[in-house]
Order: structure tokens, then sequence, then C-alpha cells
């Protein structure tokens, strides 16, 4: 166990190291445009530019620039932004606890909507039940998230007004109440497709020998399904579950950006439209380490949720 | 049997569904909070607004945005400033800190008096009263190379800047503080626009004492004079400013807090003012702003003003096709400004002039003699004109172009979609092949500041003050262009405009300058660089309990004297 989460630490590091050097190239090297330039405003002189980008050392030699940023990371400083001078950190940590709230959010309303939709369906397959369960699936799973953002914001709070229209209400409770319609919006699709998901495997579970030996042993259909059924289909359940916690606490760029919520997605966009190279690059890492720790943390639970499952 | 949970949630899906229509009929917009009937301002409220993007910054050397900008208003303040605009829509230069100002007859030396009791608000200056002290430093500031101020153009013309730039001196000679309310300014050479670069935010006056103790954590909550205090910046989520009401105006501010919101989109915005979360909107899309204005009730809410601004393209001189002169000005005159304008729901002026309405050496079509149209007549829709022009230049033969593919840089917004679009089906109707290439705003950036890189782009310049100089001299001059974030991205030079704009730059009597920025526009309009289109409008739209508040040229927004008609109004702050 300890070998094999310490061995994928060190993948991750490599993974991440990859990531990083990657995105800096991307960065830095493809001529697509300056930054220097976009802080200065379209109305400066070439002179104020050139002093910007001496002040943002872009005028260094790339390797140099390369080693330097680096070696900062290494050190957990991840600069400045360009356009208001905060720290990247200090910008992430803002920004992640926001991401994470909706992100929490989504993935309770995926499992706690799509898990038992999915196992209704496929009690009772071929039937209307079945039919509008899974249109309902594919409605979600086809609708794209702005269209659903500003559908569920039309609605709920607009028409309703039992939301504000975006942004961050005032205090803890603002706060919550505010994360209702992200959460939902970035819920909806995995909701849709954890049901499809969940549907199918059951279907494939019920066929198994030991859900018939269960019923010949007398258990009652109640156990045969949640102990027996439901925990064997969840496997592959977890493991999309997982992967989509990592990319939402990564960002969720499009449901972020519809309801002007702050938080990692909002500024990775912001960030890459700015030019702002630090930034861009601090969210990249941060969405990076996620998707990372949540395939481990997704491998782990697979032992305890399959026995026979080993870790080496 | 019971329905199924499953079968209540598609029961109750499908009922909303079917209600949607119904309640879309009666949104809340339908009705509009009335005023409370207040006939004198009252104190009191919070005013709401948001905006498509966050602050950039808050340190008024730095920024250099309208958000920046507008909300920068609100703290600080300068030696000289703008008043409301008048019947014509123009603003004029007034007193601000300095309660008078005089200019020597060479226009070297320029002696400001500044008010006594004005007050930074607290902070490391604990209220302490504004001198001549902070003036200067304020404006040495800008010099610091480390802190690459856009602002450091504008007030180069002081003697002893450039020595401050170099590194090689601290101090700034031509600024000397004649006692604590007095400043003097000594020029290098005479600068009519001078009065408005002290006019600009980078002018703003600044506690050494602040700026200096807290480095650059104080952008985020920085100290002025202003009317409004930065109560808090929250990144990504609000900024709020409360009243100052140690403000040296008397009996303003009227509003106790104004609170800013970023990263809203124009329809998100426009839906938060119909559900009264927000106090006011300066953008709306096209379909919300026709019908706002078809709404009997809103349409007496929406407030429009010229902006000062100029819109078209740019045509890169140095490229072919547009290399040729010809080509340019039949390329000019294929545009229908009209069709532009109706695109754009009336909103777009069509003009002949680059300087726009307002500023000396504008000029209107109808009022020009015809001696004095002919340069401007490529600048305006004429297909046939547009096509002899076209069969004169070097990439048309037999009436049919023949020059490399043409590629027209656009934005991803929706005005230069608009643009784009309409100028694509104008050179198609004379021949002209374009594709249209659309960027983000950094890459256009960079690339229409390079040379052979941009044939054709949308282009649009808005004013960083009111005067010809600006929009003539950065975009037309020989000496803007450079390998690299050249300002001019036309690359049009031409020796004859640049003796014209240097003379009128160090020109004294107005009139002789407006004459001279009037030769160096038109020779420029007959050269075609660019295709002049249309000015634009600035609107806002407002909640009717909203007073006072103003749509401005320069600060696009200003909250200052804004007030709320509600019942909880206080009658004294």
């Amino acid at each position: 166990m300890i070998t094999f989460v310490t061995r994928r630490l060190l993948w991750a590091v490599l993974t991440l190291w990859l990531v990083v050097s990657g995105t800096f190239l991307l960065a830095y090297v493809l001529p697509s445009s300056d930054p220097a330039r976009m802080m200065a405003g379209p109305h400066a002189s070439k002179e104020v530019v050139e002093r910007i980008r001496a002040d943002l050392y872009l005028d260094r030699p790339l390797p140099e620039q390369y080693i330097r940023y680096v070696s900062h990371v290494a050190r957990g400083d991840l600069g400045r932004s360009y356009k208001n001078k905060e720290p990247v950190t200090a910008a992430i940590r803002r920004s992640l606890p926001w991401t994470a709230l909706i992100a929490v959010g989504a993935s309770i309303f995926q499992i706690l909507v799509g898990v038992p939709i999915g196992v209704i369906a496929a009690l009772h397959k071929r039937s209307t039940v079945d039919l509008g369960a899974m249109s309902l699936a594919l409605l979600g799973i086809s609708a794209p998230t702005f269209l659903t953002g500003l559908a569920i914001m039309y609605l709920f709070g607009f028409q309703f007004g039992w939301f504000p229209l975006g942004g961050l209400g005032d205090g803890a409770l603002g706060a919550l109440r505010s994360a209702v319609m992200p959460s939902l919006t970035l819920g909806i699709a995995g909701a849709a497709y954890y049901s499809r998901l969940t549907r199918g495997e059951y279907l494939d579970i019920a066929q198994q020998d030991y859900m018939r030996t269960a019923r010949a042993k007398g258990m009652t259909e109640r156990r045969v399904v949640l102990r027996h059924g439901l925990r064997n289909a969840l496997i592959p359940v977890l493991t999309f579950f997982g992967m989509d916690l990592g990319a939402m606490l990564g960002g969720a760029v499009v449901t972020e950006t519809i309801f002007a919520w702050p938080g990692i997605g909002k500024l990775a966009i912001d960030s890459v439209l700015q030019q702002d190279f630090p930034v861009m690059l601090g969210t990249v890492l941060v969405a990076s380490i996620a998707i990372v720790l949540a395939n481990l943390l997704v491998d782990l639970l697979y032992a305890w949720l399959d026995p026979r499952i080993r870790l080496s | 049997m019971p329905a199924s949970p499953l079968a209540r949630v598609a029961l109750l899906g499908l009922s909303l569904g079917l209600l949607f229509p119904l309640l879309s009929a009666c949104s809340p917009g339908d009705g509009l909070a009335p005023a409370f009937g207040h006939t004198s301002p009252v104190y009191g409220g919070r005013f709401v607004f948001a905006g498509e993007e966050d602050i950039r910054t808050m340190d008024p050397a730095i920024g250099y945005d309208e958000v920046s900008w507008t909300v920068m208003h609100l703290v600080f303040e300068q030696l000289l400033a703008y008043s409301d605009p008048d019947e014509d829509g123009q603003v004029h230069l007034i007193g601000g800190l300095a309660e008078a100002w005089e200019v020597s007859e060479d226009g070297l030396s320029w002696t400001f008096h500044l008010r006594h009791g004005v007050r930074f608000h607290a902070g490391l200056s604990k209220g302490r009263e504004m001198t001549a002290d902070d003036v200067i430093y304020s404006w040495t500031r800008l010099f610091d190379a480390h802190l690459a101020s856009p602002g450091a153009d504008f007030y180069a013309v002081i003697q002893g800047a450039d020595a401050v730039l170099a590194g090689e001196s601290s101090q700034v000679s031509g600024l000397v503080a004649l006692d604590p309310w007095t400043v003097q300014v000594h020029l290098v050479r005479h600068d009519a626009t001078f009065a408005n670069a002290v006019a600009m935010t980078f002018g703003s006056v600044v506690p050494a004492e602040d700026v200096k103790d807290r480095g650059e954590q104080w952008s985020f909550s920085p100290v002025g004079t202003g009317p409004f205090r930065v109560e808090s910046w929250d990144i990504g989520e609000k900024t709020a400013f409360t009243a100052n009401r140690d403000y040296w105006q008397p009996g303003l501010p009227y509003l106790d807090e104004i609170v800013y919101l970023p990263n809203y989109t124009r329809s998100i915005q426009f839906l938060k003012l119909e559900a009264g979360e927000l106090d006011q909107v300066n953008r709306l899309t096209s379909p919300d702003y026709l019908w706002v204005r078809s709404d009997p009730a809103w349409s007496q809410r929406i407030e429009e003003i010229a902006s000062v601004d100029t819109y078209g393209e740019m045509l890169n001189t140095q490229m072919p096709p547009f290399d040729d002169v010809w080509f340019r000005r039949g390329v000019a005159a294929s545009i229908n400004r009209d069709k532009l304008n109706k695109l754009r729901n009336g909103r777009a002026h069509p003009t002949v002039s680059w300087v726009p309405p307002g500023l000396a050496a504008h000029v209107e079509w109808d009022e020009m003699s015809p001696a004095q149209r002919r340069p401007y007549r490529y600048q305006r829709y004429d297909p046939g004109l547009a096509r002899q022009c076209l069969d004169q230049s070097r990439y048309f033969q037999d009436g049919h172009y023949t020059g490399p593919g043409i590629t027209y840089w656009a934005l991803n917004d929706e005005a230069s979609a608009i643009t784009s679009q309409s100028v694509q089906q104008d050179l198609a109707s004379v021949g002209v092949p374009l594709d249209i290439k659309t960027t983000t705003f950094p890459t256009y950036l960079s690339a229409t500041g390079q040379p052979q890189t941009v044939q054709m782009a949308y282009t649009a310049w808005v004013m960083d003050y009111p005067d010809p100089k600006n929009f003539l001299d950065p975009i037309f001059d020989c000496d803007s262009r450079a390998e690299q974030n050249s300002q001019n991205s036309t690359f049009y030079c031409d020796p004859e405009t640049d003796r014209l704009l240097d003379a009128a730059d160090v020109a004294v009597d107005p009139d002789q300058r407006t004459a001279l920025y009037e030769a160096a526009q038109a020779r420029i309009m007959e050269a075609a660089p660019v295709v002049v289109e249309y000015h634009s409008t600035s609107l806002s739209v407002t909640l009717p309990v909203v007073r006072g508040f103003k749509v401005h040229p320069i600060w696009t927004r200003d909250m200052s004297q804004a007030w709320l008609d509600v019942a909880e109004g206080r009658p004294s702050p």
C-alpha cells in the first residue's frame, strides 16, 4: 500500500513538472501575443511597453525565465499576477474554496440524483419509467452547460427569485444560496451520465450468479439491491466520480463564467484571455494536482469497494 | 398504483416546461419600482453597478482602462477636473484640487494654487491635509522606471522628467513647491494638452507615506481625496466604496455606499437590473437595447450621449494591396456607413472625420465647401468613386482584383463581428474578396503592433483626453512606428503630416493650432490609411430611484453626485 502510494506520488511529481513545462512553453514560446503590451493598454507607447517588459523579466532569455519560474515554483512561489500584482498563491487560495463549494454541491447532486434514477430505471427495465428516466438523462447529457445554466438562472433566479442572479451573496448563508444554481448546473450533466452508467452496470450485475444466489438464500430484495447490486455497480461510477471531481476542482469554466462565480475556472479563463501567464500557469498546476489526487483517491477506494482488487 | 418518485419528478419537470412561457410573459421587469418623490437630494443608500471585467488596478499611476478609471474617479482627484457635459455634450476643464491656476505667456510655466482643507482618507496619512509636496511626490512617481506607469508619456514634457526616467535623478527639476499650497511646473516646451494630462487619473494626488510604507499592497486599498474611500476589494467578487464624510465639497457625497460587481455578462447585468439587484447598467445586448427602447417604462430610463471615439478599419500601408493609395481609397469609398448604423441600432453615427465631434479639427461633410470636401470624399460611401479608385490601383486589371488574398482581423465581440461581416459584404460588391480572422484582444493588439503582419483590421480609438492631438499624433506620426508594439498600426508615414502635427503641438494660438490639425487630418484622410466609419454613443439605463447619476464622456459613469430617491433617504449626512 505504502509503496503503491509513494510510486503514484512520484509519478504525480513528474506529471506536474511536464504539465507546467508544457504550459510554460505554450505561453511564452508561441508568438501569440505580448503580455507587456496587454498590461500597458492599447494606447501605451513602445517605451512604456518596454519598461513593463523589463519589470516582468520578459526581456530575459527564455531559458533564464524558465529556470527562474521552475525554481520559484519548487519553493512554493507561483509569482505575481501581471494584471493586478496579486500573488498567484493568494489568488488560488481565494478562488479554490468557491470552486470546491460548487464542486461538492454538484457531486452530491450527481450521486443523490443520478445513481437512484439509474437503479430505478434498471429495476423497471423497458417500462415507461425506464424510458422517461433515460430520455431525461439523454437531455441532461446533450444540453450544453451554457444553456442549462442560463435556463436555471432565468427560472430560479429571475422568475421565482429564489436565488441571487450570479455572484456571491453576503455572509455564509448568502454564499450557500448563491452556490445552489451553479452546483445544479454543474451537476445536471453528471447526474444524467451517472444514471445511464448505473443503469447499464446494474443490468449487467443483475445477471450475475451471486445476485441469484443472494435471492436463493432468502435475502430481501432491498438487501440484494443495495448490498450486492448497487455496491458492485458503483465501481465504474466511482471511477468517473473521481475524475469528475478532479476536473471540477480544476475549474468549471463555463458554469463559473455564467454565474460570475469567483472560482478557479473563472480565474483561469480570465488569465488566458488577458495573457496573465503566472496566474494561467498556477491554475493549470492546481487543475493537474486535483486530477492526479482524485485519481489516486479513486484507486484507494477501489480496494475498499472490491476486496478482490489489490494495490500492488 | 401511486406514481413512482421518478414519475413525479418527470411530471414536475413537464409542468415547469409548460409554465415557462406563461412565466416569461409576466417577468419582474414589468413592474419598475417607482421613486419615492423627494424633490431634493437625500442621503443614504447603496448604489450597485456591475461590469464584464474586474478592476485591473486601483493604483492611479497604473490604471489605464475603463473600469479602473471609473472606480478611481470615486477615490482620487486631480488638480484639474472635467465639468459635467454641457447642452452639446461637451466637457470643459475646471478647477479640481487646484482652485486656480495660471500659465505663463510662453506656456512653459504653470502655477497651481491648491485648495485648503482637502484631506486624505484615513490610512497611514491619518486624514492629514493635502499639500504641494504630495502633488510633487505623486507626479514624480509616474517616472519611476520600476512602476512603468503608462501615464509617464503624458507628463514627459515636464523639465527633468527624462532624468528620473533614466534613473539619473530622483527629483523632477521642473516640479517646485513654492509654498505648501502652490505648485509650479516648468515645461521643456509649450504643450496645449498639458492641462488635459493634469486632469487624467495619472495625475491623482496620493499621500507619500501611505504609498511608500505599503508597497505593492497599496493598490488593493489605496488612499485618495475623493468623495468615496475604498472599503474592500474582494478580487473577482465585489469592491465596496463608502462615503468620505470629510470630503471638501460641501454636502457631497449623498450615497452611503457604492458596490461594483465584476464578471457579469451584458445579458445577466440587465436581468439583475430588472430584478432590482443592480441600479444601473451601461452595456446592453442588441435584443435588450431594442426591447428597452420599445418598452414604455424602460425607455424613460435610458440616457445616451455621444462618445468621443472613432471606429473604422486600419489599412497597413506597407502591405499589399494596401500599399497602393488608390486601392485604399477604393476600399474606404466602398463601405456603406448607413448600413452599419442600421446594424448597430442607430447608435453608430456615420462620419468622414477621424477627429470626433466636439473636438477642434472635427469636420462635418455637410458644412464643408467643395474644395474642403475633396480630401474627405473617399471616406463616404460612394460605389461609383470606389470603382474608379480601384480601377486606378495596380491590383485591379480589367475590373478584376488581381492582388493577394486579404485577411481582415476582427475581435470576438458583437460590434466587431457586425462590422467585419458588413465590410466583407461591401467589398465583395466591388469585387474585393475578404477573409475574416476573429481573434482575442491580446493577440490582436500584438499582431497589429508589428509591421508586415496585419493587412486590414477593425479599429477604434477612444479618447484619453478631448483633444485632436490624442487622435492624430499617436497613430499617424512616423515616430510612432516601431518593429514591435507600434502605436501606428497602419505604418503610415508622411513627412508633411509630421511637420503639421509637430507645428500644431507647439502652436500657442488656438486658431492656428486648429488649422494645423485640420490640415494634417485632411492629408491623412486623403491618403486613407484608415477607413473612417462612425462615432458611437454611450448609454446608461437606471432604475427609477436613481437620481443625479451622469453618463460622462471621460469617466463613463459618474456617481459622485448620485442619490437614491427612496423612502429611507435621510435629509442630512
